[in-house]
């Protein structure tokens, strides 16, 4: 019985600093380096924990109480930003509150032993008590948390009402087990109370079903809003590109009859090899306008037809080559941008650094239209960055190495697809191959 | 010689094709052209049995289209290089059906074009290099090309060819082991996809880790010690076209 009560405590130790980081979290932010990495987080907590059980053991009130009140103010200076005053604030804050649950929690079940920190006492209430005592904490700090925090990851009212529902029900079914002692039958108070907990719970997982489809259905929404702006951006984009031609192409129209008395001229003279060259020059004009029509993908169009402006920016030289009869059937507009996107920017980065920076884009369809071909290289210089055998962004900022690369490769795995990547003599490639079937 | 036929509707065009066909390197003493102004007269012209390696066809035509023409062009000769040539983007998803090699853009520069027809004449000359094997069925001995296999399957005293044409698959019987066959066809783009077979990796519909589905529809399955190399094989096969 020892050993139980020891982990009955330790159990109460985890719940209740937990529930005092997640409400501290509400109203307190994070400092930056504990929240890039989880596992700082984690370790902190597990200290302070073992601090915390260590000096209940001890089993003295006094000891406990300062020494509750020191862990929970040295952990909130640790892990938040913010200043002092608010910190010894919330922290004077949530220990009432624990209190305070435990006080209500002994009056409401009729089993008043006064202070819960005499840890002697406290073993020997039964585990029951101690889940429900400490479910009890977690809606009211739950439910003050909701309506007191001023951030935005607050729940809607709804959402509130009905989880808050399911938590009752739960400590109701929880507190009749208990005191009925199992027996339902002869007395009719637990009957009655077993009955309403049954009702709660019922309507209350209903509800909660309810609304997670709603919820599921405006995650889709949203995701469909942000994906149409994404799309709008491409196609206004594109379009520009595509009136730069035009108005290109409307200087050419208007010089050609500088070029046309220039050829007459030279023709007379009998200077072939300079009209060839003028012609060649005309050539290369006129597939200006239309170059940016790669596809009749929209998207591949937008996309490529923005780097190559980047690209002429950059003073990068950019080849293209899509198959004029791209048959995409798996690949969605905005895994497209996500694929292209992504790459291109690889690309674009790396080639940049170069004295004559080039990037090769090859779309195509292979073995009888059942593969979609995806290859893009680039010209790089000097090394690339590993961390075994994943590759390293060479982006400025933290947090968003190889996240590229990454979010390409699955989605290429989600269409049971294949991505390899080679370098060789300072050349970089990344090659996709996508099933295009059914 | 090669036997390059060229069907436009524009003699310009058909004229530019053999003027650029010349500047990629084409020696004119080791091509034919035979050059066609409709579908309708490249038709008439399939029943000569001309050896055609290469066709060049417009999409866009008079009243046969370019599928049409392409659909009697491949049932006469399944294994030649088809070229597609088109002013326009957007051909319809049909035209994969007759596997063309290439679609030439009529707008392309010179310079693009050149380099688009060195590939295809690289590509003749892969065709030619492709390697004929020796298959029997009962007791007659015919030739199969190497690229009409979908894979060459172990077995006692040989091997057994499984040759898909015309949309069918059917056994032939190899005296050779299947390791040298691999010996001769790994560079034509076969690799080992089991112990006891090995598979043409440009007849691979579906490749999933542990199977893979071919163009006939059979699904083999991949051993676990052949499974990296093959992926990588495949890869470098599918990708390798540009």
């Amino acid at each position: 019985m020892e050993v139980l009560s020891k982990c009955i405590l330790l159990f109460m130790n985890v719940i209740e600093l937990y529930i005092f980081l997640s409400f501290m979290g509400s109203f307190l932010e994070y400092r930056k380096w504990f929240g890039e990495r989880k596992y700082r987080i984690i370790i902190v907590y597990t200290i302070a924990l073992m601090l915390n059980y260590g000096t209940n053991l001890l089993e003295n009130t006094v000891l406990n109480i300062v020494s509750s009140l020191i862990c929970f103010f040295v952990i909130t200076c640790i892990l938040f930003e913010g200043s002092n005053l608010s910190k010894i604030l919330y922290v004077i804050i949530s220990c009432m509150i624990i209190m305070m649950c435990e006080f209500i929690y002994a009056v409401i079940s009729g089993d008043f032993k006064g202070d819960r920190t005499k840890q002697a006492e406290l073993m020997q209430v039964s585990p029951w008590q101690l889940i429900s005592m400490e479910l009890l904490k977690y809606i009211i700090f739950f439910v003050i948390r909701q309506f007191a925090s001023k951030r935005e990851r607050r729940l809607d009212k709804k959402w509130i009402g009905i989880y808050v529902l399911i938590l009752l029900s739960n400590l109701m079914f929880m507190m009749v087990i208990v005191y009925s002692e199992m027996d339902f039958t002869k007395r009719l108070y637990a009957q009655i109370a077993i009955t309403v907990c049954f009702g709660t719970s019922v309507v209350g997982n209903i509800a909660l079903f309810y609304l997670f489809q709603r919820y599921s259905e405006t995650l889709y929404s949203e995701m469909q809003k942000e994906l149409y702006i994404q799309k709008q951006n491409a196609s206004i984009k594109h379009y520009q590109v595509l009136e730069e031609a035009n108005n290109r192409y409307a200087e050419f129209r208007h010089d050609i009859n500088h070029y046309l008395l220039a050829i007459g001229e030279l023709a007379v003279s009998g200077e072939n090899e300079k009209i060839a060259g003028i012609l060649e020059e005309l050539h290369v004009q006129m597939n200006d306008h239309v170059r940016m029509i790669y596809s009749r993908h929209l998207v591949i169009n937008a996309m490529l037809s923005e780097k190559v402006g980047e690209c002429e920016q950059a003073d990068v030289k950019m080849i293209i080559n899509v198959e004029p009869l791209l048959d995409v059937k798996r690949l969605s507009d905005a895994e497209w941008i996500a694929v292209l996107g992504n790459l291109l920017d690889n690309a674009l980065r790396a080639a940049d650094n170069c004295e004559e920076g080039r990037i090769d884009v090859n779309i195509f369809m292979q073995n009888d239209n059942e593969y979609l071909v995806i290859k893009i290289g680039n010209t790089y210089e000097g090394q690339l960055q590993r961390k075994g055998r994943q590759l390293l962004s060479t982006k400025k900022g933290e947090g968003e190495h190889g996240i590229g690369l990454r979010s390409v490769r699955k989605i290429v795995e989600k269409h049971g697809g294949m991505m390899k990547r080679s370098e060789e003599n300072q050349y970089f490639e990344v090659l996709i191959l996508i099933p295009n079937g059914e | 010689m090669y036997h390059i036929a060229i069907c436009d509707d524009d003699a310009g065009f058909r004229r530019k094709i053999k003027l650029l066909f010349e500047r990629a390197g084409m020696h004119e003493r080791e091509v034919r052209y035979y050059e066609y102004a409709s579908g309708e007269e490249l038709h008439m012209h399939l029943a000569e049995h001309i050896p055609y390696d290469l066709l060049i066809l417009d999409m866009e035509m008079g009243e046969m289209d370019g599928h049409a023409a392409a659909r009697l062009f491949r049932k006469a000769y399944p294994s030649a290089v088809l070229v597609f040539c088109t002013g326009k983007v957007a051909p319809s998803p049909e035209s994969f059906k007759f596997t063309p090699y290439r679609y030439l853009m009529k707008q392309f520069t010179d310079a693009k074009m050149i380099g688009e027809l060195r590939e295809v004449m690289q590509r003749l000359q892969e065709e030619r290099e492709y390697p004929e094997l020796i298959g029997r069925k009962e007791a007659e001995y015919i030739s199969v090309s190497a690229k009409d296999i979908l894979y060459i399957s172990n077995r006692k005293n040989g091997s057994t060819l499984y040759v898909y044409r015309e949309g069918r698959t059917e056994e032939y019987l190899s005296n050779k082991k299947l390791k040298e066959h691999y010996e001769e066809l790994w560079r034509h783009g076969f690799e080992y996809a089991h112990n006891s077979y090995i598979v043409n990796l440009a007849h691979v519909k579906k490749l999933r880790r542990t199977e893979l589905v071919l163009a006939d529809g059979a699904v083999l399955s991949i051993s676990r010690s052949k499974a990296k190399k093959f992926q990588e094989a495949f890869m470098d096969r599918v990708g390798g076209k540009y």
